[in-house]
């Protein structure tokens, strides 16, 4: 420190904001050593004259008041560099979207911009040191997992950009027919029959544990594609006439031709299969039915033609003569007569329509292939159905919870065959981001600190990013190439052992209690805790927008909602805040997974320790908003203010219960268990 | 004369992908966009998220936006257009036009300045735009362009951020690659005038209710027809219609109108919507779940609509519901033509295959994304990272030195 | 680990309300990683019990701290100033650590904020469940390595008592039998001939219902016989 105290740069953005802040005010904001006022701090000219006058008057710590674009952000970057600051004791603070243009009348939108600006002079004054970034010397090499199209699509990518790639084949890894095993580390080598068991480190450095005929080796593997295939349980041809479409695929597949097919009436059944691949081999298997000579019927009730040329081989078998015929609402029926199957169903307009056929194929596209072992031994969680990565993760095509984990093809969900190659392709070059060999810098987003940490293993067993492993050493290890600085683990740690870089614990306190007190504001604060993927962007078109809203709503960014703790939402409470309001993503579109779920947990668990203590419980809420809804944000920033309006001083009066928190008392003689319950994991 | 390794045209969500996954590998880039602001397509669509995100993928776009600020990062050029690509791999030429924005955005702050004084209302804010947040001039609104000399926001603007100059400039950049990811052209729904858009108040087309959304919220919809609260979407609107010209699935109708109708649903007390398809594409991830189980609001029929008309108590809609393989007729307030994707807007010089979409393109010159055939926009994500890969494939054929690489 | 809980806010108040000065020692081992009583629960109880009696008009003084571990009396030794400045002391340990703060720091009243509930092992974030009674006699060796004193509730060792249902216990019927549980992982075991031999009576004056128990070892020693008396 040299004494001065943190230096505060305001910038009247050209004088646009003249008459909309008290610019006076703002700069006597208590703590602050030299102010200086600028009009173009984002500009050339002006972010270098703010060096210049940084350096001089020999700050630390800076504040700089300005707007909330990048321009501003870039500019701080570059009087942080030039001043020789440490980045993470400069920041901006946006008092043009967020107050003045937010907030119509003057004096209220300057109290919120005091405030808001000694908060960020609180938080910078706990900030820790920036890390120096990590190491990572990616191994260049690439596992796949599953010879599939999609997973052979992937590995042949790779070879062409220059990357190693090996690809296992855990169909045949328990089968005595398996070919010789090769060298799985020689590159270009073929497929090699065998189990994954076990992957351990980060994203380009992972060590794969390998279960082959050679016996056990682990493997240095800088990204795992998954791409395997619903097991082929191919029938004898001829002896069977009901066929799964999978089973006839291969089997024409490995026969060439099927002579014993010539003439004769195939029936495909996909009333229940509406999935384009479904579509595509059931179209390919009718036509060359037909073209040899044959009859094919395709039973359907959603031909699903959503994939690239499907809709046009549709047409191409309809000329070619094969039959459709749609069905509504009941199953066809199948019965059997002199050694042919009959099939009947209702078709609207047609009444009872019976077709004879010599073979059946049902549609099963949809059976995932087994995955419990592979997503077991990745740590990447399952969906209900069977296929991967978890529920939460099925928007981004490719990209699994883990990163460097990459899954596609049939195992993530059943896809077409030109759908199967370029989601190959797409994972062969998100792969090679993380496998590509030469050096690369991965910034610390997490500190452990040795001294408090009790190796619990909380953190571990929170992480969404599998981020967290047991080291050699005397605490739990953070891999930075894993970590996506969500700040889970931070909330969780019981031993307060986890710093986050970018939010340390303690900083986000410190930041609170600034931001509750100083200058009156139109009411007692609301302090509203947003997600800074999804809340903070739509705040941030509502400040562009000019949108109006009440000033005394006070809005912290955090990395994401999974990082608040109930004390965070008690000591507004305490200090008289009205509401605390917890804003993220919803269930299924945060990217660190848990976010709002434990943001719910943590609020359910203030609010009943904010009801023993006679504060009012019920004043923590949570909400779900999406980064480009403005709309749903404005309306529950306008309700959340009105229902405080209503609450009045009624609020405290209305005593939460401390019930529920302690679970039934063992027995002496049971077996006791203690359950929390906001920590409460089915077992 | 501008260099770069690899020129991406088009800067919606495969574009920005691509462009960034190959900045991220060291090379330099550039991407062009032909509109003002980046973004494409889903940069303007709503989130339909009801009680719970429906995976529509809105949020991708946002994201990808927001993550053009990583260093090292793409150089992003709007309002320019390509008018011509030629060359062969590792040098091909673009001739770039570039159309005066009469503000510099790397001067403008969006203070608001000049929105402003401008008497006659031609600077738009472009509010909801990310990228770049800077202002544009409305040349033909000006007043400059009946010979008035006002040059009021020149005088407002304390950033010197104003040109009022109109025209453009020319300009040409070499590359060793080019990734078109041009995006798509949204079938123009007044081709069908049967269904009356354009001609019909309260008919409107999916991507007019995406829009609308995502600006004025559900007080779109009452715009449309005041308390209007009988909707019926009607799909295949340019899509798997050989008539037409359009003989493909444009993939992603089925689940944007279902979207559509879930989150007016939930939003509009006594909405009722009903579906009206050829057979519902219900295979994009979480979809089918959201098929499965239909609020009471909404309703499925199987038959699309011969026709539109104006009744005296709404618009008629006259379908064959296959279902039952009788003849209908329903009234309703709004009508939401469900329309299918075009092929992209043709950058010079480039083959075009059926419907417009880019199938065929000379070596190195790679398709990302809906230019190359309909993608939802999860999809396109995925794209942009499979035309990096082969663009950089293209390279390490080339065995040319690229700046960045070892 | 030894598993605790917190006692309820009310009953805490109620001890500290004679006091206006008050010292809270959190525990960095067990009772940290069971959530009762590390850091920050410390800091949790002390916010509360000074807001509860701020608005109670009775404004309470606390200092907050945290041990490495109090079962070591070197972890305490350090905190004699900050004791010395207290009225009273609440410890956030297990009943150990609680006994070694009052024999520490014979002068102060020395309370307990938790509840010491057993030991045991974390089954999921937020449950735990007992395993071990330290009953002085381990054999787990006998029972496929679930022990029947802790997971039978009438601690039997010769098998079921007959009483249970649908593989629940009687006492209890929502836990499992733990005889059960034994002959099932017993029978995966292929070790189902063990359940034949007899298990002898267990010595249980060596179990914690006999008497006051110490372990000796000569070999770690370090204590003179002088430092003792």
């Amino acid at each position: 420190m040299s004494g001065t105290g943190p230096a505060l740069i305001i910038c009247t953005c050209g004088g646009a904001l003249a008459g909309r802040l008290v610019f006076d005010r703002l700069a006597a904001t208590p703590g602050f050593g030299p102010v200086m006022v600028t009009q173009d701090f984002c500009m050339p000219e002006g972010w270098r004259r703010a060096a210049v006058w940084c350096r001089q008057a020999g700050a630390d710590v800076l504040v700089v008041a300005a707007c909330g674009t990048p321009a501003a952000t870039e500019a701080l970057g570059r009087v942080a560099t030039a001043a020789g600051l440490d980045a993470h004791r400069a920041t901006v603070v946006d008092v043009r979207e967020a107050c003045a243009w937010v907030h119509p009348e003057p004096r209220w939108a300057t109290a919120k911009g005091v405030r808001l600006i000694a908060a960020a002079a609180a938080g910078l004054t706990e900030a820790v040191r920036t890390p120096p970034p990590a190491e990572i010397i990616p191994s260049g090499r690439v596992l796949v997992v599953g010879p599939s199209r999609a997973g052979l699509a992937a590995a042949g990518r790779l070879r062409e950009l220059g990357c190693q790639v090996v690809v296992l084949d855990p169909s045949r890894s328990d089968s005595s027919r398996a070919s010789p095993a090769g060298d799985p580390t020689s590159p270009d080598s073929v497929p090699i029959p065998g189990r994954l068991l076990e992957v351990t480190g980060q994203a380009g450095d992972f060590t794969a544990r390998v279960e082959t005929a050679e016996g056990i080796l682990d493997l240095r593997v800088g990204a795992v594609i998954v791409a395997v295939e619903p097991p082929a349980h191919v029938p004898p041809p001829d002896t069977s006439s009901l066929l799964t479409l999978l089973a006839m695929e291969r089997w024409i597949a490995t026969a060439g031709t099927t002579p014993s097919l010539h003439g004769k009436t195939v029936a495909f059944l996909l009333e229940d299969c509406p999935w384009p691949s479904a579509t595509e081999s059931a179209l390919s298997l009718a036509l060359s039915l037909v073209r040899q000579g044959g009859r094919s019927l395709i039973y359907y009730r959603d031909l699903g033609v959503a994939g690239r040329g499907l809709e046009e081989r549709f047409r191409e078998a309809r000329h070619a003569g094969v039959t459709f015929i749609r069905m509504e609402s009941d199953p066809p029926r199948i019965g059997e007569r002199d050694g042919r199957w009959v099939v009947e169903v209702d078709v609207p307009g047609l009444g009872l329509f019976a077709e004879t056929a010599d073979v059946l194929v049902r549609g099963d596209a949809a059976r995932p292939p087994d995955l419990g072992d592979l997503a077991e031994a990745l740590r990447v969680d399952l969906r209900p159905d069977g296929r991967g990565p978890g529920e939460r993760m099925p928007l981004e095509p490719v990209f699994t919870e883990r990163p460097g984990v990459f899954w596609i093809g049939p195992s993530r969900s059943p896809c077409t065959v030109d759908q199967a190659i370029r989601h190959g392709e797409a994972a062969a070059m998100a792969a090679l981001a993380a496998a590509a060999p030469g050096r690369r810098a991965v910034s610390v987003q997490a500190i452990v600190d040795t001294g408090r940490c009790a190796l619990c293993l909380t953190c571990l067993r929170v992480c969404p990013h599998r981020a967290v492993t047991i080291g050699d050493g005397p605490a739990i290890e953070v891999l930075p190439a894993a970590c996506q600085g969500c700040g889970v683990c931070a909330a969780a740690c019981p031993a307060g052992a986890i710093q986050m870089v970018e939010a340390p614990g303690r900083r986000l306190l410190a930041e609170l209690d600034a931001l509750l007190s100083g200058p009156a504001l139109d009411g007692d604060p609301i302090i509203m805790f947003a997600c800074a993927n999804s809340a903070v962007p739509a705040a941030r078109t509502l400040g562009r927008l000019r949108h109006a809203y009440a000033d005394r709503i006070l809005l912290v960014s955090v990395p994401c909602l999974g990082r608040i703790e109930p004390e965070h939402c008690l000591r507004p409470l305490a200090a008289g805040a009205r509401r605390v309001l917890l804003c993220g993503c919803y269930d299924r579109s945060c990217q660190h997974l848990v976010g709002p779920r434990r943001a719910r947990m943590a609020a359910e668990r203030a609010a009943v320790v904010a009801g023993a203590l006679g504060l009012d419980g019920g004043a923590i809420q949570t909400a779900s908003v999406a980064p480009v809804d403005w709309h749903r944000l404005a309306a529950l920033l306008d309700a959340v203010a009105a229902v405080a309006e209503e609450g009045g001083a009624g609020d405290r009066a209305a005593r939460g219960e401390a019930a529920g928190e302690r679970a039934a008392e063992g027995s002496a003689a049971g077996e006791r268990t203690v359950k929390v319950g906001t920590g409460k994991v089915a077992a | 004369m501008l260099t770069c390794t690899a020129l991406v045209v088009g800067s919606g969500v495969a574009g920005l992908t691509a462009a960034q996954a190959l900045a991220a590998r060291g090379l330099s880039v550039m991407v062009v966009e032909q509109g003002s602001v980046v973004g494409g397509h889903a940069a303007g669509y709503a989130c339909k998220a009801g009680a719970d995100c429906v995976l529509c993928g809105v949020c991708l776009a946002a994201q990808g936006i927001r993550s053009l600020r990583a260093a090292p990062g793409p150089v992003v050029r709007v309002d320019t257009s390509v008018v011509a690509l030629e060359g062969s791999p590792g040098r091909f030429t673009a001739r770039l036009v570039q159309r005066a924005r009469g503000i510099d955005v790397a001067r403008c702050t969006a203070c608001g300045l000049c929105v402003r004084v401008c008497p006659v209302g031609a600077i738009s804010p472009l509010p909801w735009a990310e990228e770049p947040r800077a202002c544009v001039l409305d040349f033909d609104a000006c007043l400059r362009a009946s010979g008035n000399p006002c040059a009021l926001c020149r005088e407002a603007c304390p950033f010197g951020a104003v040109r009022l100059e109109p025209g453009t400039r020319e300009d040409t950049v070499t590359a060793a690659v080019v990734v078109v990811a041009t995006g798509f052209t949204p079938f123009p729904a007044s081709a069908k005038s049967r269904f009356g858009y354009g001609r019909l108040p309260g008919v409107i087309t999916t991507m007019d209710l995406e829009q609308g959304l995502r600006q004025q919220g559900t007080a779109y919809l009452e715009h449309q027809a005041p308390a209007g609260r009988r909707l019926a979407f009607v799909h295949c609107v340019g899509s798997r219609d050989v008539a037409a010209g359009r003989g493909w699935c444009s993939q992603v109708c089925c689940p944007t109108a279902l979207r559509l109708a879930r989150r007016l649903a939930g939003d509009v007390p006594d909405l009722e919507a009903t579906l009206f398809f050829m057979d519902l594409q219900r295979c994009a991830p979480g979809i089918a779940r959201l098929f499965r189980v239909l609020p009471p609001e909404i309703h499925l029929v199987r038959g699309l609509p011969a026709e539109v008309r104006a009744g005296t108590g709404g618009l008629v809609v006259t379908y064959e519901d296959l279902a039952t393989a009788t003849r209908c007729q329903g009234e309703f307030d709004v009508i939401v033509l469900a329309v299918g994707m075009d092929g992209p807007p043709s950058v010079g010089g480039l083959p075009e295959g059926t419907g417009g979409f880019l199938t065929d393109l000379p070596r190195g010159v790679v398709a990302a994304g809906a230019c190359g055939g309909p993608v939802s926009i999860a999809e396109a994500a995925a794209e942009g990272l499979r035309a990096a890969g082969a663009a950089l494939k293209t390279l390490e054929e080339l065995a040319c030195p690229v700046p960045g690489r070892h | 680990m030894i598993i605790a809980e917190r006692k309820p806010l009310e009953a805490i108040a109620g001890m500290m309300a004679p006091y206006r000065k008050v010292l809270v020692v959190g525990c960095g081992t067990c009772t940290s990683i069971c959530f009762a009583g590390g850091a920050r629960e410390v800091a949790m109880l002390g916010s509360l019990v000074r807001l509860a009696r701020q608005s109670q008009g009775t404004p309470v003084e606390i200092a907050e701290v945290t041990v490495h571990r109090q079962c070591d009396a070197e972890y305490l030794l350090p905190l004699a100033p900050q004791v010395e400045a207290a009225e009273a002391v609440f410890s956030m340990a297990c009943g150990c650590g609680v006994q070694l703060l009052a024999e520490t720091f014979p002068a102060r009243r020395v309370f307990p904020a938790l509840d010491t509930k057993f030991m045991g092992v974390t089954v999921a974030p937020g449950w735990w469940a007992e395993r071990c009674r330290g009953c002085g006699e381990c054999v787990l060796d006998r029972t496929g390595g679930i022990c029947p004193i802790t997971r039978c509730s009438k601690g039997l060792l010769n098998g079921p008592c007959g009483g249970y249902r649908n593989g629940k216990c009687e006492v209890d019927p929502s836990i499992d039998c733990g005889w059960l549980l034994i002959f099932e992982r017993l029978k995966a075991l292929g070790e189902l001939e063990a359940l034949r031999a007899i298990n002898g009576p267990k010595d249980w004056s060596v179990s914690a219902a006999g008497r006051p128990r110490s372990v000796v070892r000569e070999d770690v020693r370090t204590y003179t016989e002088e430092a003792t008396a």
